[in-house]
């Protein structure tokens, strides 16, 4: 990945030297939401010919990892894809419907399924069935345990651990493995 | 930003908006209860002269003496006009009966105000700065232990957080030694910020660098100490519980420095309904969403500050 990003790149996203292609993804999803124009956080802090440049230094880091902004996926060694639509409808409940809630996260952040398989190493069908809740279709609880707090660890939400007792207890409808 | 003196000094936070009607008020008065119903000893110092009603959030009557009192010189020390509230181990210097000249203080009576803040015989003290960016109040949000921004997720709110912080920040760093040397390779630069291509204090440090790495540098040491708290009130959606996170990206890019996210707190209108009752929320409804807000910033103070 240090061959196609240029030298300024993963400082100016704030990551370090072993930083990974999702990282770099997630990154760059980050600060696009920061300088779009709509962006509440960044209010009044730039004028629209600086907004403009600083997304065009995102799509810059990004074509360089073969991945494009727009609506066309690249095809990406990884296999990222292009940035995922913004979910639609309210949060699900988490305590209800935690797949639902990886998923709206997920989609939150703007992470295609693909940067979150190459992180976690776990598969890309695996991570769309657990956000599916296809309870018949998922391994073992204690795997499935794992898979859930990975993802959620990913994603920065809290209680990861807890995340994943409520998924084997409301999806697996079994009591989790201790 | 500032240590205590020595070991026997309060730690000071400073409690500013930018904005008025942020709630900074409600959480200063809050965050003193927490620390005070875990046992440490505090003070809730209103300086929002010309605004000041932490005594009315505690239901208290306007004290008798405040710090205008001080300021005119009618009483000597900070700890003559200290009251007890109705919590254990927290009391008030109140700014009420503040007459609007006292909203400008001599630069005289303001460090003896800051000096005997420091000599406070407390654990923490909560200063309310009251809204805007007027010369004091930059001024005692800079001299506190750490300065704590409070905003809202609405544009003005952001808007003035902004406006505070860049004047905050600018303030900041005219104290950086070696004062001269620093001053001139700045006044050189700023002269000619356009074709610099200057937009931000990240970029006007970049370029004094390049005129001079001594005075780059220590301006870069300088910055790296600026480094407020803050907390996002009246989160009503899961994007606005990041406004902090994000606020904090764009300051590292905007300045060149972190900025230290302490916490949000959920739209909660049991806040307005203990206002009215004249008792902190922690008192009334402490298991609600604001008062679990509160302690869970509380909490993070404690972890980054060691108490």
């Amino acid at each position: 990945m240090g061959v196609r990003l240029r030298p300024g790149d993963l400082e100016w996203l704030g990551l370090e030297a072993d930083a990974t292609e999702a990282d770099v993804i997630v990154a760059c999803q980050r600060k696009r939401v920061l300088y779009q124009p709509d962006s509440l956080a960044t209010y009044d802090l730039l004028s629209d010919e600086e907004r403009a440049e600083l997304l065009k230094t995102i799509d810059g880091i990004l074509g360089r990892l073969g991945v494009s902004g727009g609506a066309s996926a690249a095809d990406v060694r990884v296999g990222s894809g292009a940035p995922p639509a913004a979910p639609e409808g309210p949060e699900p409940s988490r305590a209800e419907r935690p797949g639902a809630y990886l998923r709206y996260h997920r989609l939150n952040r703007g992470v295609p399924v693909g940067a979150i398989a190459a992180d976690t190493k776990i598969p890309e069908q695996r991570l769309r069935d657990l956000e599916n809740e296809a309870a018949g279709d998922l391994p073992a609880p204690v795997f499935v345990r794992g898979f859930v707090t990975s993802m959620a660890r990913f994603l920065e939400l809290d209680d990861p651990e807890g995340l994943a007792v409520v998924y084997l207890d409301v999806v697996m409808q079994r009591n989790p493995e201790r | 930003m500032n240590d205590p003196v020595n070991n026997r000094s309060p730690k000071t936070w400073a409690i500013g908006g930018g904005k008025g009607g942020v709630g900074k008020s409600v959480i200063a008065a809050n965050i003193a209860v927490a620390l005070a119903e875990s046992g440490q000893r505090v003070v809730i110092l209103d300086a929002d002269l010309g605004g000041a009603n932490a005594h009315t959030l505690f239901g208290m009557a306007g004290p008798k003496l405040g710090l205008s009192d001080v300021f005119a010189k009618r009483v000597d020390h900070l700890d003559a006009v200290r009251v007890e509230t109705p919590v254990d181990g927290l009391s008030l210097i109140s700014g009420a009966r503040a007459l609007l000249e006292m909203a400008n203080p001599k630069f005289a009576q303001k460090t003896k105000i800051l000096r005997q803040v420091m000599a406070l015989d407390a654990d923490h003290v909560i200063l309310d700065i009251g809204a805007g960016s007027a010369f004091n109040i930059l001024d005692f949000f800079l001299s506190a232990h750490r300065g704590i921004l409070v905003v809202v997720p609405e544009p003005t709110s952001i808007e003035n957080a902004y406006h505070f912080l860049r004047a905050a920040f600018y303030r900041f760093l005219k104290h950086t030694e070696p004062r001269e040397v620093v001053r001139e390779v700045v006044q050189s630069v700023s002269s000619d910020l356009e074709n610099r291509g200057i937009r931000s204090p990240k970029d006007l440090i970049d370029a004094v660098g390049r005129e001079s790495s001594q005075a780059g540098d220590a301006l870069r040491r300088q910055a790296q100490k600026f480094k407020p708290g803050v907390i996002v009130n009246r989160v009503r959606t899961p994007d606005q519980k990041r406004l902090g996170e994000q606020i904090g990206l764009a300051c590292r890019d905007y300045f060149g420095t972190d900025i230290e996210v302490l916490g949000s707190i959920d739209e909660d209108l049991l806040v307005s309904q203990s206002v009215l009752q004249r008792r902190p929320i922690l008192k009334s409804f402490p298991a609600s969403p604001f008062g679990r807000g509160i302690r869970s910033i509380v909490d993070r103070l404690g972890q980054l500050e060691g108490f």
